[in-house]
């Protein structure tokens, strides 16, 4: 009887432990459905502090979760760049986080330099932002109104070869929030880099 | 000598056989392959891993799945996608494959809208890669996983559902 009150001690927390893992799932990573996120604060690759709330004079914020050694992201770099260039015009705000373990500040000021991106960048230290937003890729866009509520969230087109693009879908997305209308097709998906999580 | 001989021996019969991974053999696939490929199990686990040439933790992940298709070829199918384009099959999937002597089943992908491939594989994945999936012997989809793992991780997922 002994024996057995101690064998139920041991196994107990075992069993326990068994069935957290396989409730949680512990070997895949499904990403929650966020539609919603609170204001946060960041540094950009300068040392300036960056809030959401500093931007909800905006129509929209664009937030792309952006890397730079994802060669998929990185296929994006111009057309990021022109997108900003684009839109800023039309009163919206666009922001790149870089949410990469071993992506240093350095390194994201270097790679803004030599691919011309002029739009803020912020380091997301321990991938903090990006589990809030359950963003799991890049590039990775999200677009905000000035609630947080988010409004569109994928791709910024269909095709990593810029010459097969056939649906500018982040562009679509955003004409259809400046002419005051929802957004059409507010979920997307493509392929892209893992964020390299701490 | 003999004693050398005679281990050397041993320890290389046991070794899986590599075989080179033909250029011709890395075919396209479009959905309708795919559903084929998860609906034909022959008694066997499915790992289907979606990767590409320009995605290193994938390219640091494939030994372990090389390992795991040699390891327990009898029992699991291993089958690897990639999402390179298929005009990068010579340039980029061969020379990897054949360097990291991926003797199993390869193909690229060749369905032109990602979303619908992500979807027709799990509606919950982002795309984000590498990313696994693991069907049963009956074809029932039992796990996925998004992001690198190890040999022993696959291992002790995948022994769960082999016979």
């Amino acid at each position: 009887m002994r024996g057995l009150k101690y064998n139920f001690i041991f196994i107990l927390p075992l069993i326990v432990l068994v069935s957290v893992a396989f409730s949680c799932n512990i070997f895949s990573k499904k990403p929650a459905n966020v539609d919603k996120v609170d204001d946060f604060t960041l540094f950009d690759y300068t040392g300036n502090k960056h809030s959401l709330s500093d931007y909800t004079d905006s129509t929209a914020i664009v937030i792309i979760f952006i890397a730079t050694q994802c060669p998929v992201s990185n296929a994006y770099n111009s057309r990021m760049e022109s997108i900003f260039n684009e839109y800023s015009e039309k009163g919206i705000a666009f922001i790149g986080i870089n949410s990469n373990k071993q992506e240093d500040v350095e390194e994201i000021a270097e790679h803004a330099e030599d691919n011309n991106l002029t739009f803020t960048i912020l380091k997301d230290e321990k991938n903090v932002i990006a589990d809030e937003f359950a963003a799991s890729f890049t590039p990775e866009v999200y677009v905000l109104n000035e609630d947080y509520n988010i409004l569109y969230h994928g791709r910024i087109d269909d095709s990593r070869r810029e010459s097969d693009v056939t649906t500018t879908d982040l562009k679509d997305a955003l004409d259809e929030i400046i002419a005051g209308q929802d957004v059409s097709n507010p979920e997307t998906k493509a392929f892209g880099c893992t964020i390299k999580r701490i | 000598m003999l004693l050398f001989v005679a281990v050397f021996s041993i320890t290389f019969s046991n070794q899986p056989q590599y075989t080179k991974p033909d250029k011709k053999e890395i075919k396209e696939i479009g959905l309708d392959e795919l559903s084929e490929i998860i609906n034909n199990r022959k008694n066997k686990v499915l790992v289907i891993n979606i990767w590409a040439t320009w995605c290193l933790p994938c390219k640091e992940e494939f030994p372990g799945l090389v390992n795991l298709s040699n390891q327990y070829e009898d029992k699991i199918d291993v089958v690897g996608i990639s999402i390179d384009y298929p005009d990068e099959v010579e340039s980029k999937i061969y020379p990897f494959l054949n360097k990291v002597q991926a003797s199993f089943t390869n193909y690229v992908n060749v369905e032109k809208n990602a979303e619908k491939f992500i979807n027709f594989l799990n509606g919950e994945w982002s795309g984000a890669i590498p990313a696994t999936f693991i069907y049963d012997i009956n074809g029932n989809q039992v796990e996925f996983f998004i992001g690198k793992k190890s040999f022993e991780e696959f291992e002790e997922v995948v022994l769960n559902y082999i016979n």
